[in-house]
């Protein structure tokens, strides 16, 4: 009976121990008080900017619930070109982070992207993969070209121009030939 | 009128297979509310209060830790109530896992009154003339467990009379649990092969033989059967059109129902509350019979 209780004390330990140092509760202005370097002359660079056309040319395959233009920008830019400054160990995923950070735009991912894990981003401005169709998810092209690493991978450089683009035909309509025909 | 479980097991099984596909099929937060309230009030009526509110603290638990983990795994919605580890917590997946876990508590509740009203005699009632090979094996399989739950307790306290259990060290008990496992397998394996046995000496799966049934097809079980097909026809129109659909993501949708969603969601609240009503309506009738005398 006393090996029980002792099991059950140090199992509770190691549960609050987790919860004190694993976690990390942010309030939601916390969370988009995000600070942007200003572009210098002498600062390395990238561009990035997040597009949904192909949502809107296949409106009959999207969710219904997405249906409405609350959610789907009308022009289907979700973030106009930016510049943003390139910062040490900066990957495709923390760029995105902090962009959509600074413009307030939703977005969900699944593992850490950072200390070395990988993400994989799941829905941008509640546009998911799978919203539109079986074959849709996001993407990224980097100078125009379809890196096919993940995200949190991917380092770019200076002058870089970083797209994220939705797909819904698994990158077929937006240039990305990786299957071949 | 009838108790629910006097219908004919084809009324039942129809029933039950209805009421359990709105349930799992649908997340519109009014359906599973009327279902949880049908299920619950059932179980209320036909079983004794402490035993259900010892199951409801169960259901309770699970409710909690489904509620709870939806927010933890899905971070879509509008309304962020703050952020964990970078990822939003928002209001509309709490509320979904709300509606989740309602739903998964409704479903348990209808199969808990499923054990009681559609026992393995009117399981064995309906397959037997598909399949008796089939009906067979499910109706050993379904008596089985509680067979052997029952036999284990009796080993146990024949092992406690002769002496087993009494020591007092681990390896002790260990030892006495182990002999009556062994006890019980060979039970079990015996019983088996005697079944089999005497199935083929009373004649099983011989030619000729007709199947005999205390079961009635009666006019009461047409109208009911009639009344629940109805209303499928109903939630399955509205279902097809949409009407019915109900999303969390990104924004709860807080519209108005249509008039074909009104009369579908009408038709499921009559539905999932059936076997409540027709039990405490007989019970009602019965104490007034009762004064009566």
């Amino acid at each position: 009976m006393k090996k029980n209780i002792l099991f059950l004390v140090i199992l509770i330990a190691v549960v609050i121990a987790a919860l004190v140092f694993g976690v990390r509760i942010q309030s939601v202005e916390d969370y988009y008080l995000e600070h942007l370097e200003d572009v210098q002359p002498d600062s390395r660079t990238v561009t990035m900017s997040i597009r949904c056309d192909t949502a809107l040319e296949n409106r009959e395959k999207l969710d219904p619930a997405l249906q409405t233009e609350k959610f789907l920008p009308k022009d289907g830019i979700v973030l106009k070109t930016t510049e943003y400054v390139l910062r040490e160990g900066d990957s495709v995923f923390s760029l995105l982070e902090r962009a959509a950070k600074h413009e307030k735009i939703q977005f969900e991912f699944k593992g850490t992207g950072k200390n070395g894990g990988t993400a994989y981003v799941e829905g941008i401005s509640y546009l998911y993969e799978f919203s539109c169709g079986p074959l849709s998810g996001w993407m990224y092209r980097v100078n125009g070209k379809f890196p096919g690493v993940g995200c949190s991978e991917y380092f770019p450089e200076d002058g870089d121009v970083i797209e994220w683009v939705y797909s819904c035909d698994l990158g077929h309509d937006v240039g990305d030939d990786w299957q071949g025909e | 009128m009838r108790r629910f479980d006097e219908y004919h097991p084809a009324v039942l099984l129809a029933y039950y297979v209805s009421v359990l596909l709105f349930s799992m099929f649908t997340v519109h937060p009014l359906v599973i509310l009327f279902s949880f309230t049908g299920a619950v009030s059932y179980l209320f009526a036909i079983d004794r209060k402490r035993r259900v509110l010892k199951d409801l603290w169960f259901y309770l638990f699970l409710f909690l830790l489904i509620a709870a983990a939806n927010p933890l795994v899905s971070h879509n919605g509008v309304t962020p109530l703050f952020f964990l580890n970078g990822q939003a917590v928002t209001l509309e997946s709490l509320l979904y896992g709300v509606v989740l876990a309602f739903m998964l508590s409704a479903v348990l509740a209808w199969f808990g009154s499923f054990n009681r009203v559609v026992t393995s005699e009117k399981i064995l009632f309906l397959l037997g003339k598909v399949s008796p090979k089939l009906s067979i094996v499910l109706s050993s399989a379904l008596r089985f467990l509680p067979l052997l739950r029952r036999k284990a307790g009796e080993i146990r306290s024949a092992g406690k009379a002769v002496g087993l259990y009494a020591s007092e060290s681990w390896w002790g008990r260990v030892r006495s649990g182990l002999s009556a496992v062994s006890a019980l397998v060979t039970w079990s394996l015996e019983q088996a092969v005697e079944t089999g046995v005497s199935m083929k000496a009373r004649g099983f799966r011989l030619k000729g033989r007709t199947h005999f049934s205390a079961f009635r097809f009666s006019g009461k079980d047409l109208a009911v059967l009639i009344f629940i097909l109805a209303a499928d026809a109903i939630v399955f129109t509205a279902l097809g059109t949409g009407s019915l659909q109900f999303a969390f993501y990104p924004r709860i949708a807080l519209e108005a129902p249509g008039v074909l969603a009104v009369i579908s969601l009408a038709a499921l609240l009559l539905l999932f509350l059936l076997p409540a009503v027709l039990e405490i309506g007989e019970n009602i009738k019965w104490r007034y019979y009762r004064r009566k005398i």
